[in-house]
């Protein structure tokens, strides 16, 4: 049997076509997208989405390519009991960017007694908005402690 | 359900922005709006009654803004303050079963309800703790003086509990929720020296942070 070289959709178009790249295609100048935020007193995380709070966190431009997310927090749950889930979206995709992640104490932290979650999202890799975004988080099953931080960075690389 | 900007939204999609804070709703013709008046903002910290008194001796008329549960039982009150919208129904309520002379309060929170005059939709940043929201608010609308009484930013019990809680401790304490609650709050008032200028306070750690009158 013989083996298979096939050529990706990005190098069938800079390397076969000659087709002009952009920025994009070739991860040019990646600028950092920073969001943070202090759990207010009163936000929800409830069951169904009617009672869901959501927060804005921040925009990412029109045409950019979301190449990458990191997110840190200091455990947004108290304990593995209240186990609520934070996930960061946007209107067309809630959790287009970080699917539904416990973020309490003690889950599986890789640096302590913080949470650190570390990658973007299948969907949300290279995804490119055509318009200006609002990421969004929202918390799901319980709800977040006052004064409890997130806070992360969205790597994106501009279309010009 | 409720949306909040995170303090990284900066002025994205702010219908008005004053003393470096921005956001939504129908607040803009607050702005400024108490220019020259003392501001007096009542929590629910266990000295709150004392030392609005000691304050009162001192100002004449200043304008008092009542925060969460405390505000059903101040003798007169001009703005009432809660970042939990829905509770204020209820202490509206009882406050109106007491027998008072009649007053005009003005009801702010975050969320769209019928019992609530201004709604402070998007503000960015938004303080933790009602307490601080509401010193906020005075902030915003030009309040030449803010005298926190009754918002000690620590483990003090509040006016109503038996014991101090064991969960949180309003700053005072060593989980991240207290780390968070007061390193917001210092980072804010470096970040506005002016806002931090006008703020003193009667007891507790913030009369030590922000100094007493």
């Amino acid at each position: 049997m013989a083996v298979t070289n096939r050529n990706s959709t990005l190098y069938t178009k800079l390397s076969v076509n000659k087709y002009l790249g952009d920025a994009r295609d070739v991860g040019g100048r990646a600028v950092p997208i920073p969001f943070e935020h202090t759990i207010v007193s009163g936000e929800t995380g409830g069951a169904s989405a009617g009672v869901r709070d959501t927060v804005n966190l921040c925009v990412l431009p029109a045409n950019c390519m979301v190449v990458g997310l990191e997110f840190s927090s200091n455990g947004l749950w108290a304990s593995a009991g209240a186990n609520g889930t934070l996930q960061l979206g946007d209107t067309g995709d809630d959790d287009r960017y970080m699917i539904a992640t416990e973020l309490y104490t003690a889950a599986g932290s890789p640096v302590g007694s913080d949470f650190k979650h570390q990658g973007l999202a299948f969907v949300g890799q290279n995804y490119k908005p055509t318009a200006d975004v609002i990421v969004k988080g929202e918390y799901r099953v319980a709800n977040p402690v006052v004064g409890k931080i997130f806070r992360g960075v969205f790597w994106v690389i501009p279309g010009a | 359900m409720t949306t909040r900007n995170a303090i990284t939204m900066g002025n994205y999609g702010a219908s008005w922005e004053s003393r470096g804070y921005c956001g939504g709703g129908n607040v803009a013709d607050l702005i400024n709006s108490l220019r020259y008046r003392p501001a007096v903002i009542c929590g629910n910290g266990k000295n709150v009654f004392d030392e609005l008194t000691e304050v009162l001796r001192i100002y004449v008329d200043p304008v008092i803004f009542a925060v969460n549960d405390v505000g059903m039982f101040l003798p007169k009150i001009d703005h009432w303050v809660s970042l939990h919208s829905d509770f204020l129904s209820a202490w509206k309520a009882v406050r109106w079963l007491h027998p008072k002379e009649k007053e005009d309060v003005f009801y702010h929170s975050i969320d769209k309800r019928p019992f609530i005059d201004y709604i402070w939709q998007g503000l960015t940043p938004m303080f933790a703790l009602s307490g601080y929201f509401a010193m906020q608010i005075a902030y915003i609308m030009g309040a030449e003086l803010i005298i926190l009484c009754g918002c000690p930013g620590d483990d003090a019990k509040r006016f109503f509990d038996l014991i101090p809680r064991d969960d949180f401790s309003y700053g005072g304490g060593e989980n991240g929720s207290d780390k968070g609650v007061r390193e917001q709050l210092i980072n804010e008032m470096e970040r506005l020296p002016d806002f931090k200028n006008k703020v003193r306070s009667l007891g507790g750690w913030t009369n030590s942070f922000f100094g007493g009158i």
